[in-house]
């Protein structure tokens, strides 16, 4: 499908509006945005003019990110679509929007991969299992993986040392900004940074024995 | 540092800075064309870190029992870490204070939880010497242990212990807790379930009757996920590790005086009924591959090993306490 051959009429569409990257996404997702709109946009977005600007090198980007020149294809003509619906947004700063909208767009392409698999999983251990009947209760099943990630997580930031943990459980539990950390436990920016990115590490080697 | 680590560090570095304003792009994408590799490990630090924020609320609630309230440690901070550690990820490194005392034990597990109530003493050891034993453990643990089995806690805590023999486990759901049971060469991590283990020199069989457990094992290149109805068995000597289907209502028939088998193989079985008979239960090389399916009373249990011979069609050779099982030229029964 041709999705770039579209006016820019043709693709305004409220629901691309720039609130959320989040919103469901599936193939074919090119159809669902002809509906017409017949409020003509007089100017052009400025994500719009950002992006045809940095088009080149936000490819570059998104193939090196995902591996896979076709899915980073895929990927900037959503972004495009977005922009296109943003109309006349302004952010500080256009093109690193546009990255961080680009990265966004490849994390919830991998969440719904992980789903997909998580889903397969679970479709096919019911199907093989000989007790359909015991095996097949979702919701209490769906609450201890909940739980049990739940403990992993907690136990793997419980145990990061002492300042790493202060810093990764204000930042990422408590939900201050990283200048707020930096403010209560008295030390600079970059060295929340550091503390965030240590954190990260060991919970993801904490992970790796679960996964 | 391992290259590993290195990489993960900074791809860490990367998405902390990918949320800023001033994030160099350009450097970004050069780092990821420098190697495949960094992109998945970009990848695996931007799902943990979805993932985290998904669960935020339910990482909260599980955090709180295990954090001290926040100390002035603050000053430490530029230099209390300076390095991730370099050692493989291993559940006991996770374990602050109490990994060193489990770093001594060759079936290194998780135990998570410093008690947040005062720990209520228990026994040392259960043992089932007499007959079966029902127990509930200062936990809120409930163990049925069969004839012979043993119990041995952790020093460090009730929420780790060692079997050997055959026991029913059933742990109310605690989200402030997790119960580790090493049998064997396994650990049977659990939070909230019912389950049988068997662990015997020669085996260990686990069977899930309800929620799910996850079995952490050095012969395992990734824990092995079992849910209700699942089992999964191994025998000493041999690399694999086979999953069973068990039916739920059956985990932990020995409470009712009955083992009841489905699928297992026979050199399972054997190992355990020697548990339950006080012999070695030997089976004949190739005897030991064949599957058994059928339930045994444990009313008379010097009967059990000839019942099994009768249903398989094995003969049964007893000399002194070693009982062997061998074809008896009739082929398999089934």
């Amino acid at each position: 499908m041709d999705c770039a051959g579209l006016d820019a009429a043709q693709v305004r569409n409220p629901h691309l509006a720039m609130k959320g990257f989040s919103s469901g996404r599936r193939p074919g997702y090119c159809r669902q945005v002809q509906s017409r709109d017949d409020t003509e946009s007089a100017s052009t977005g400025e994500l719009e003019t950002a992006l045809t600007l940095h088009r080149a090198e936000l490819l570059r980007f998104l193939t090196a990110r995902t591996g896979q020149a076709v899915l980073a294809e895929d990927i900037l003509q959503e972004l495009w679509f977005r922009c296109r619906g943003s109309g006349a947004a302004t952010v500080a700063s256009p093109r690193a929007y546009l990255y961080r909208m680009a990265q966004n767009l490849v994390l919830d392409r991998l969440k719904e991969e992980r789903r997909r698999m998580a889903r397969d999983h679970a479709w096919s251990s019911n199907r093989t299992d000989g007790h359909g009947a015991e095996v097949d209760r979702l919701d209490p099943e769906a609450q201890l993986i909940e739980d049990e990630r739940a403990a992993i997580f907690a136990a793997a930031i419980a145990n990061l040392p002492p300042a790493t943990g202060m810093a990764f459980r204000l930042h990422k539990i408590d939900g201050l900004g990283q200048a707020e950390v930096a403010e209560r436990m008295g030390i600079s920016r970059s060295g929340v940074e550091k503390h965030i990115a240590r954190g990260r590490v060991h919970l993801r080697r904490a992970l790796a024995g679960e996964d | 540092m391992s290259v590993n680590d290195r990489m993960l560090l900074a791809a860490a570095d990367w998405h902390v800075r990918s949320q800023q304003d001033d994030m160099d792009w350009d450097a970004f994408t050069a780092w990821l064309e420098a190697d495949p590799a960094h992109g998945a490990a970009f990848d695996a630090v931007a799902l943990d870190d979805a993932e985290l924020t998904e669960r935020r609320a339910s990482i909260a609630d599980a955090l709180r029992p295990l954090v001290v309230a926040d100390n002035d440690d603050a000053g430490d901070a530029a230099n209390d870490d300076d390095r991730v550690p370099a050692a493989p990820a291993r559940w006991w490194r996770w374990a602050g204070a109490a990994g060193a005392a489990m770093a001594a034990s060759i079936a290194a597990a998780l135990v998570l939880v410093p008690e947040t109530s005062p720990p209520v003493p228990a026994p040392q050891q259960f043992l089932a010497s007499g007959g079966p034993k029902q127990l509930t453990l200062g936990n809120g643990v409930q163990v049925a242990l069969s004839q012979g089995a043993s119990l041995q806690m952790a020093s460090d805590g009730s929420n780790e212990m060692t079997l050997k023999g055959v026991a029913f486990f059933n742990v109310p759901h605690r989200p402030d807790r997790t119960i580790t049971i090493h049998a064997g060469g396994f650990d049977v991590v659990d939070l909230g379930t019912s389950f049988e283990i068997a662990s015997t020199p020669q085996s260990v069989r686990v069977a899930v009757r309800d929620g799910a457990v996850a079995v952490h094992s050095p012969r395992l290149t990734v824990p092995l996920r079992l849910a209700a109805g699942q089992g999964m068995a191994a025998i000493s000597g041999s690399n694999t590790i086979e999953q069973l289907r068990v039916t739920p209502a059956n985990v932990g028939s020995f409470r009712r005086g009955q083992l009841v088998y489905d699928d297992v193989p026979l050199s399972v079985v054997a190992a355990e009924l020697g548990q339950y008979t006080n012999a070695k239960v030997i089976v004949e090389n190739d005897v030991g591959q064949r599957r058994f399916s059928g339930s045994l009373s444990l009313g008379d249990r010097s009967a059990l090993v000839n019942d099994v011979a009768a249903l398989m069609d094995l003969q049964v050779h007893r000399d002194g306490n070693v009982v062997r099982l061998a074809d008896s030229g009739g082929g398999d029964p089934r």
